[in-house]
């Protein structure tokens, strides 16, 4: 908190001398105006991007792969701020990771590769699941024509520190308005993601992620991990109904493909305490872009449940319910909303 | 709201019954940062001014009130609209004040010619005193001019005009009251008030503008 | 000029508090965005702060200190718009579909969309518009604009409790346990993306928004 105002009244100085603003409160080199300028004004920091956008994103990918660290974590979105601590381990074969929850409900959070058990002591409830998706990332990116390159603009805007590490300021420009942008911070040496922030079209702040602190190369024992996520005695497991499907299948289309997200898989959902063969499990089909994900949940229409249509914004991830004909319909995504709406207005049913 | 006496003294001055800030602050709660921005531009001398009384020096005054001001930002959602805003903020800005000057009594780096030299702690306000800052001779010079040449405009209106004016400015009157008081419509409150402003600002804001620099 | 001085006149009413709705909301546009509406805004409430203290507060600092504001300003994640609250309608949402138009070739959404915002209004009464109103129309076999309409004087105050039967009309957004699972849901299964290892799987492992 306490502010070293001697450099402050240098830089104000410097601002009353009408050149740029280096803000020191973890913003980036902005113009005089503070308004986000298309292409920044800046003297300081701007360079020509050597990385792609997919290379860039890979360097971040691998680096979380290759070492060790602990820290912590802070996510703010919609006016919430919660926090966890974080153990990562890594052993070539195996990535480890342990999320404490510092707010909110207790939880504690364990993942190996694509296994994820969540611990909730207050319910005494675990519950395990895997997630493939986790696994399908870098070969996404590895494909020939990274479509990311072709949807997003890099730019990179100079350094700062975060958590007491240098890091390269990068940033993602969308070139539709399908989509968010994103700023992300990305070590120095490593390449590691040590803050992340999702922007809409006039570059505001709608979420942002980052670490408080961050020890690279801690000692992280990933047989503690292991153990520790083994621990279900006393716990009621919880396995979700879950079953991979089509799209073909459970008789849904998209007639027209919203630009840049392409189909990634289609799940049935049971809901709780019913089974996912029943007829009212929840279809969900997910869509992505490389740096965004929309799921489309359908449930069959009951004037019980599906009572209040309309969209919800929490952070960058926005909702759309609404009712088609006999079915329900709920959009997630961290897209704008009339991303969600276009995929609304493409699904139809094929009976 | 606050019992604390000593601060009692050196109460927000009465704030000018209306919703005026509330509608700005709700529609920088639907997203809309130029909103807030506005709030700002409002109150920033004046949040200035409160801080100026416990700091002295003029760049610590406005670190503090910028980080008020991000405080207010942060904290909108959690301003309900039953008290005035100002209130809020003159909160804010005195807890902000406070957590900066304990902060820097902790760091033995920093000289006290920052803080006030009879500063006995954080309570020590002293409501009629100027606060003490490192404007220039040419500023001050320049803000008695403008002072001078707005009291001249302001004395240069029609009574009409000027009387609707200090009503709203000085009384705190709603155009309702005003429009009473007047023996008007209350458009026609509006339009008086609305030409006082433009006639004395005609005069002040070629000087604004040698003043400050172009853009915002 | 004749337009400016009418501009000028809504912000003199803008300080004191007498514009609503659509007026309000122009008015607090053009001060905030335009040179001449800031300078405006600056100059009322400085004649307003002279006569009740006798000093003119206006500096050369002013200028630097709001454009150092601006800056951090950006950097401020938005404030919060908690699924129970009735302020739904970001306005930036508003705006975005007409931006959309020049990349999504959708016709039919594109018309639909913009309609919101001419009909929808702006923030301080704030509109709750069912979007079901707009693909429901194709699904009934009926065209859209009767029941955009109907959707747009469903204005609601703030502070107004949810009325009215379930499925009945626009309803205030009340968020439920069934929405947080498919959120959850969202979050669990959606994460095919590049920043899912390993931010965005600490991200959702660490927020929890408003709750479960």
């Amino acid at each position: 908190m306490p502010s070293p105002f001697m450099a402050r009244r240098t830089c104000a100085r410097v601002l009353q001398a009408g050149a740029l603003v280096f803000s020191m409160w973890g913003g980036s080199v902005a113009a005089q105006t503070g308004v986000e300028a298309p292409a920044p004004i800046a003297t300081n920091g701007v360079k020509t991007t050597e990385r792609s956008a997919s290379e860039w994103l890979l360097r971040m990918h691998e680096a979380s792969r290759q070492r060790n660290y602990m820290g912590t974590f802070v996510v703010q979105a919609g006016g919430h701020l919660s926090s966890a601590r974080i153990w990562h381990a890594c052993d070539g074969v195996q990535q480890m990771e342990r999320v404490e929850s510092l707010s909110g409900t207790p939880r504690s959070t364990f993942r190996r590769n694509d296994e994820v058990t969540t611990f909730l002591p207050a319910s005494r409830v675990a519950i395990l699941e895997k997630r493939e998706s986790l696994g399908l990332f870098p070969h996404v990116l590895q494909a020939a024509n990274s479509s990311i390159d072709k949807l997003y603009r890099v730019q990179t805007s100079g350094h700062e520190r975060v958590a007491g590490l240098e890091a390269d300021v990068v940033r993602l420009r969308p070139q539709d308005n399908l989509r968010f942008g994103y700023r992300i911070w990305s070590e120095r040496k490593t390449g590691l993601v040590v803050k992340l922030q999702t922007l809409d079209a006039d570059g505001r702040v709608l979420e942002q992620a980052a670490f408080s602190e961050l020890q690279l190369d801690a000692p992280v024992s990933m047989a503690n991990l292991n153990h520790l996520m083994g621990k279900t005695e006393g716990y009621r497991v919880e396995k979700p109904g879950l079953v991979k499907t089509t799209s073909a299948d459970e008789g849904w289309a998209l007639k027209k493909e919203v630009p840049g997200f392409k189909s990634m898989s289609c799940f049935k959902r049971a809901r709780v305490g019913t089974s996912v063969t029943a007829q009212d499990a929840t279809f969900q089909w997910i869509f992505s872009d490389g740096l965004a994900s929309v799921s489309l949940f359908v449930d069959a229409y009951d004037a019980n449940r599906h009572a209040s249509p309309g969209y919800r914004v929490m952070g960058a991830t926005h909702t759309l319910t609404q009712r088609m004909g006999n079915w329900w319909l709920t959009a997630v995504g961290e897209v704008p909303l009339h991303t969600l709406s276009a995929f609304a207005l493409a699904l139809e049913r094929k009976d | 709201m606050n019992d604390d006496p000593k601060l009692l003294a050196t109460q927000p001055p009465p704030a000018i019954p209306d919703n005026s800030d509330l509608l700005l602050v709700q529609r920088a709660v639907a997203g809309d940062q130029g909103a807030f921005t506005l709030l700002v531009i409002k109150y920033q001398r004046r949040v200035q001014r409160l801080i100026g009384r416990m700091v002295r020096d003029v760049d610590l005054v406005e670190d503090i009130a910028q980080e008020t001001f991000i405080r207010a930002y942060r904290a909108l959602h959690q301003f309900r609209g039953d008290a005035q805003f100002y209130t809020w903020l003159y909160r804010i800005a005195v807890n902000t004040a406070k957590k900066f000057l304990l902060d820097l009594k902790r760091n033995p780096t920093v000289s006290d010619h920052a803080l006030k030299t009879d500063d006995d702690g954080d309570e020590t306000f002293r409501p009629d005193s100027e606060p003490i800052n490192e404007e220039t001779p040419e500023s001050v010079l320049a803000a008695k001019e403008v002072g001078l040449a707005v009291t001249a405009a302001l004395n240069a209106l029609p009574d009409d005009l000027r009387l609707a004016l200090t009503l709203r400015e000085m009384d705190g009157m709603s155009y309702e009251d005003i429009a009473e008081a007047m023996n008007c419509p209350i458009g026609t409150v509006r339009s008086r008030i609305f030409r006082a402003r433009e006639a004395i600002s005609a005069k002040v804001k070629p000087m604004l503008e040698r003043q400050t620099s172009k853009r915002w | 000029m004749q337009e400016v001085l009418k501009n000028r006149e809504n912000v003199s009413a803008l300080a004191d508090g007498q514009l609503h709705g659509e007026e309000f909301a122009r008015a607090a546009e053009w001060a905030a965005r335009d040179a001449d509406g800031q300078m405006t805004w600056q100059a009322y409430h400085g004649v307003g702060d002279l006569l009740r203290t006798g000093e003119w507060g206006a500096s050369s600092r002013d200028a630097a200190f709001m454009a150092r504001f601006k800056v951090r300003l950006q950097q401020e994640p938005l404030p919060s718009r908690q699924f129970e609250s009735p302020e739904l309608i970001a306005i930036q949402v508003i705006d975005a579909p007409a931006r959309a138009q020049k990349s999504f070739k959708n016709e039919a959404a594109n018309d639909a969309t913009y309609r919101w915002k001419r009909l929808a209004g702006f923030a301080s009464v704030l509109a709750v518009v069912a979007v079901g109103f707009l693909a429901s129309g194709m699904w009934d076999g009926q065209r859209g604009s009767p029941q955009l309409a109907q959707a747009a004087e469903a204005t609601i105050q703030p502070n107004q409790a949810a009325s009215g039967p379930p499925g009945d009309g626009p309803n205030l957004m009340i968020r439920n346990s069934e929405l947080d699972a498919l959120l959850a849901a969202h979050r669990q299964f959606g994460g095919t993306t590049a920043f899912q290892v390993p931010t965005g799987f600490l991200r959702n492992a660490t927020f929890e928004g408003g709750g479960r």
